[in-house]
């Protein structure tokens, strides 16, 4: 099992102002699939994408990753694990505007330790796998929208991470674009990765292997 | 366009660069700081060379003065008659009577300056002058005879070799120009023999201010010295190391410009301490969401606050070649002034230090900011 939930809690701030965002969620993610979250706006899919990732340690339950139980670890070597198992995407986009798309895709694979040649024909391979090969020295503010969403769905698979988290990654973007990158995170899964996109987004319903649905911090799965 | 490999100085470097206007600014005000700084540690250098000059000049191992002297330019007299004694402790090859006496100069146009007479050995030429540019050192044996440096013909009313004045009443002759050779007191030094000396200042024969001590090549100096003391007492013995330095603790100290110079570069940091401290923070709090993108693909706190450190560490670098630039130019252009800023390896070594830790400084709110970074900020 890459990643799972159990039982997890996550609670905001303390005594009166205490959010309860999320409220015992149990969950696996299989390799290979694509599976959605959405729900209401507040309904705490962030929140739900950030213990998944090991950004945020839950309050209770455990999280699983890789075979480890990690909801207890500390900071930094959260962050070593991130290193090894993770890609994020934001809606956002979120890329460094002073480094090209290659750069920024460079800075990904140095992180998870690459160097040197291998570095370079790696970030370019990633470029080209989601479809920029030709766009590798241009910059984010010479990039179209979708375009900046490629570069970053290309550094979230630097060190080829079998995790990818997705918040909202199309929410920014107009039709044909935004199914484009629906399409492009349904193949990723299809390659055999686990792929959790939290959505709105009708054009994601069509790419979707599952879908789960939060409501106040509670999970109903569906589809 | 530099272009280095993929990682953090790539990154500190493209955030630094990517702002051409926000860098330019950033290593003018470093630049700025750094000619600061340096003017104040080049004036520092100047005054404690200059308080110290008469003793890093004559060739003299260890000095004896009167008990109690504190600084070379202000003496009290000393019977010349321990010079025997001095000759017979095993180990001294020399002990050549000089006179440094403040006293009074009368310009020719009649108005007056006080300068201070410098009286050496012409026999063995200790302690005499330097960097002789006009006239010969010989012409000195001659009566009436002095030498003086070209930095302060103006302040003494003369034009050059020939010109006469009159010191304490008696005739002053120049027979010789030296380039270069300042005083911290701005009362210039006046060469001349030893004789000449107690007569302008009215010493009798009998008198001098210090003896120069010479060492045989294989004297142990420490030994010598304290054998000299023992002879001499109650007349001090210094080595030309700690009365040289004595000399500059004297007059940086006594007059307050060794703590006003410090104090002034003490200014100079704090200005670039806030220059880079504002950018830094500025270009830092621009990226925090492409930072916190950075720490959620599993950068270590660490290499985040490389990137500032790095930034901080090309400002550093790129400012002071800029100002440094600056300084030697001024110290260049200031060679002919009679208080000029001076420049060593190892004051320009202090002043790069200073720089590096000017910037880090400046980089510690930027740090301070990245340190409290919040990964869930990418999700807002
Ligand atoms: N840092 C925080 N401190 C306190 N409460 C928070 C914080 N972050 C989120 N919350 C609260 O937790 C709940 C879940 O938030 P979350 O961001 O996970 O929702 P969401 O489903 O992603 O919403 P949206 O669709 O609007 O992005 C909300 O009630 C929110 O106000
Ligand atoms: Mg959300």
């Amino acid at each position: 099992m890459s990643l799972a939930l159990r039982e997890v809690s996550l609670v905001y701030g303390s005594g009166e102002t205490a959010v309860r965002a999320l409220d015992g969620v149990s969950l696996a993610f299989h390799p290979g699939e694509l599976t959605l979250l959405v729900g209401p706006s507040g309904s705490g899919k962030s929140s739900l994408l950030m213990v998944a990732g090991c950004l945020l340690r839950p309050s209770a339950g455990e999280v699983e990753v890789l075979g480890e139980r990690v909801q207890r670890w500390e900071q930094e070597a959260l962050a070593r694990l991130r290193r090894r198992a993770f890609g994020f995407v934001f809606q956002h986009y979120h890329l460094f505007p002073a480094l090209s798309a290659w750069e920024n895709v460079a800075m990904a694979l140095w992180l998870k330790g690459l160097r040197g040649e291998k570095l370079y024909r790696e970030a370019l391979a990633l470029l080209e796998q989601v479809g920029l090969g030709d766009r590798a020295r241009h910059r984010p503010d010479e990039l179209s929208g979708g375009q900046k969403q490629r570069v970053a769905v290309a550094r979230a698979l630097a060190g080829n991470a079998p995790i990818l988290l997705a918040d909202e990654p199309t929410a920014a973007l107009d039709g044909a674009t935004g199914h484009g990158i629906a399409e492009l995170l349904a193949r990723l899964a299809h390659q055999g990765r686990v792929v959790l996109v939290v959505t709105h987004d009708p054009r994601m319903l069509d790419v979707a292997d599952r879908i789960l649905r939060l409501e106040d911090g509670r999970l109903k799965e569906s589809g | 366009m530099l272009r280095p490999a993929p990682g953090i100085v790539l990154l500190a470097w493209r955030n630094l660069a990517s702002e051409r206007l926000r860098f330019a600014a950033t290593l003018t005000g470093v630049a700025f700081a750094v000619v600061l700084m340096g003017a104040q540690l080049g004036l520092l250098l100047a005054f404690a060379r200059a308080a110290s000059t008469l003793i890093d000049h004559a060739d003299a191992d260890l000095w004896v003065t009167q008990a109690g002297t504190r600084s070379v330019d202000i003496a009290a007299a000393l019977d010349l008659g321990r010079r025997h004694l001095a000759l017979a402790v095993p180990g001294v090859v020399a002990a050549d009577p000089y006179m440094v006496q403040f006293a009074f100069w009368r310009r020719p146009d009649g108005g007056t300056e006080s300068v201070i007479i410098t009286g050496f050995d012409p026999a063995s030429g200790r302690g005499g002058p330097w960097n002789l540019i006009a006239g010969e050192l010989g012409q000195l044996l001659h009566p009436d005879s002095v030498i003086v440096d070209r930095l302060f013909l103006d302040k003494l009313g003369v034009d050059g070799l020939g010109a006469v004045a009159e010191i304490n009443n008696r005739r002053a002759r120049i027979v010789g120009i030296t380039s270069g050779i300042r005083t911290f007191t701005q009362s210039p030094y006046v060469f001349t023999t030893h004789a000449q000396a107690q007569n302008y200042t009215l010493f009798s024969p009998e008198q001098t201010t210090y003896l120069l001590i010479k060492l045989a090549p294989e004297a142990e100096r420490e030994a010598v010295r304290q054998a000299l003391a023992a002879r001499l007492a109650p007349a001090r013995v210094w080595t030309r190391e700690e009365f040289a330095r004595q000399s500059q603790r004297y007059w940086l100290l006594t007059t307050g410009a060794g703590s006003a110079l410090l104090l002034a570069t003490l200014l100079g940091m704090v200005v670039g301490v806030v220059i880079v401290g504002q950018t830094l923070f500025a270009i830092t709090v621009d990226r925090l969401k492409e930072y916190a993108t950075w720490r959620a693909l599993g950068a270590s706190r660490g290499e985040l606050m490389r990137v500032i450190l790095t930034q901080a560490l090309i400002a550093a670098g790129g400012g002071y070649l800029l100002g440094a630039l600056a300084v030697l130019a001024l110290a260049w252009i200031q060679r002919e002034a009679t208080a000029a800023i001076a420049v060593s390896p190892a004051m320009m070594g202090l002043l790069f230090l200073l720089t590096l830790a000017m910037c880090f400084a400046g980089a510690l709110i930027a740090l301070g900011r990245l340190i409290r970074l919040d990964v869930c900020e990418v999700f807002r």
